[in-house]
């Protein structure tokens, strides 16, 4: 599906014109996606480009899966790797050269990164067509996935009122993401 | 102390880095296809926007506080307080980017902040 034709309002899709024609696809649409809603997909659906709505839904999905999967991943191996550089409190501006090659000497840093890398495409091919204050919100349900790393894989300790922030968090990600992909022309 | 330093590095220019990297992605265009070759192609589109650049090195700041923040403390707690970028963020997508923020995602906004404070108050 092009630009063009979401801006000019034309349809090159044959299928999809008769039913905009006859039916109301956008009411057909909103029933059959109603379980996700309430169910674990805390985002909202309605796109103003309604030729490729579903696609442009399924391959939001897709790229926010990728996104929520490497970016803690990616987010806890950069803590594994910088646990054993040193801490930061006590770096001097003369040691840096020596903190750098020790960070990039570390193999936990390494692959942080690629997994970092990996979520950043993922992030640059969505904001190409959602709004940066949807995909924001929509991409931090990676805020409990690090924390449940964190907790099971490095053994962190979490107070309870941690995982209360966390908790909550994670309600405003869910009130804040069901709101339309895009809210701005298409350019 | 420092890593209230580094935590504002990672949310201002982090925040900023996005902006910048939105805006540029957006005069690239909708990507529609997702062959590795045209993903290739799609992303040597946007090296060539001056946004992606000024974007880019904003990140790369905020990516290297990050480590620092992550040196001193634990992931668990540094990756929640970082979510304050999301009031950077809003404020940022309407003042920079005229996209338009309902009071229901200022409410979701506002949840976050208040829970990125329980999780500092509960690491004392």
């Amino acid at each position: 599906m092009t630009q063009e034709s979401c801006e000019t309002g034309t349809f090159d899709d044959e299928d999809l014109s008769p039913k905009i024609a006859n039916a109301k696809p956008a009411k057909l649409r909103f029933h059959g996606f109603r379980p996700m809603r309430s169910g674990v997909y805390p985002f909202g659906w309605r796109v103003p480009c309604m030729t490729s709505s579903v696609g442009l839904h399924f391959k939001t999905y897709c790229m926010i899966l990728i996104m929520v999967v490497f970016g803690p991943l990616g987010n806890v191996l950069l803590g594994k790797g910088m646990k054993s550089v040193g801490s930061a409190a006590i770096w001097a501006p003369s040691e840096l050269p020596h903190i750098f090659i020790r960070i990039f000497t570390s193999g936990y840093i390494w692959l942080g990164v690629a997994s970092l890398l990996t979520f950043f495409v993922a992030y640059m091919l969505i904001l190409s067509w959602a709004d940066f204050s949807y995909v924001q919100p929509a991409s931090s349900v990676a805020y409990l996935v690090v924390a449940l790393l964190g907790y099971f894989y490095l053994g962190e300790k979490i107070a309870p009122l941690h995982w209360a922030g966390i908790g909550v968090i994670c309600l405003g990600v869910f009130v804040v993401g069901n709101t339309p992909p895009r809210t701005t022309e298409a350019r | 102390m420092r890593e209230a330093f580094f935590l504002f590095i990672v949310v201002a220019a982090g925040t900023g880095g996005e902006l910048c990297v939105t805006r540029a992605m957006k005069r690239v265009g909708e990507v529609t296809d997702f062959r590795p070759l045209e993903v290739v192609r799609v992303i040597v589109r946007a090296m060539k926007v001056p946004w992606m650049w000024i974007g880019v090195a904003m990140m790369a700041l905020a990516f290297f506080s990050l480590l620092a923040m992550l040196s001193i403390e634990n992931v668990s707690f540094v990756v929640p307080v970082t979510a304050l970028s999301y009031a950077a963020g809003a404020l940022g997508g309407v003042f920079f980017l005229g996209e338009r923020v309902s009071t229901r995602r200022w409410v979701g906004v506002l949840l976050v902040c208040i829970g990125v404070t329980l999780v500092w108050l509960g690491k004392r």
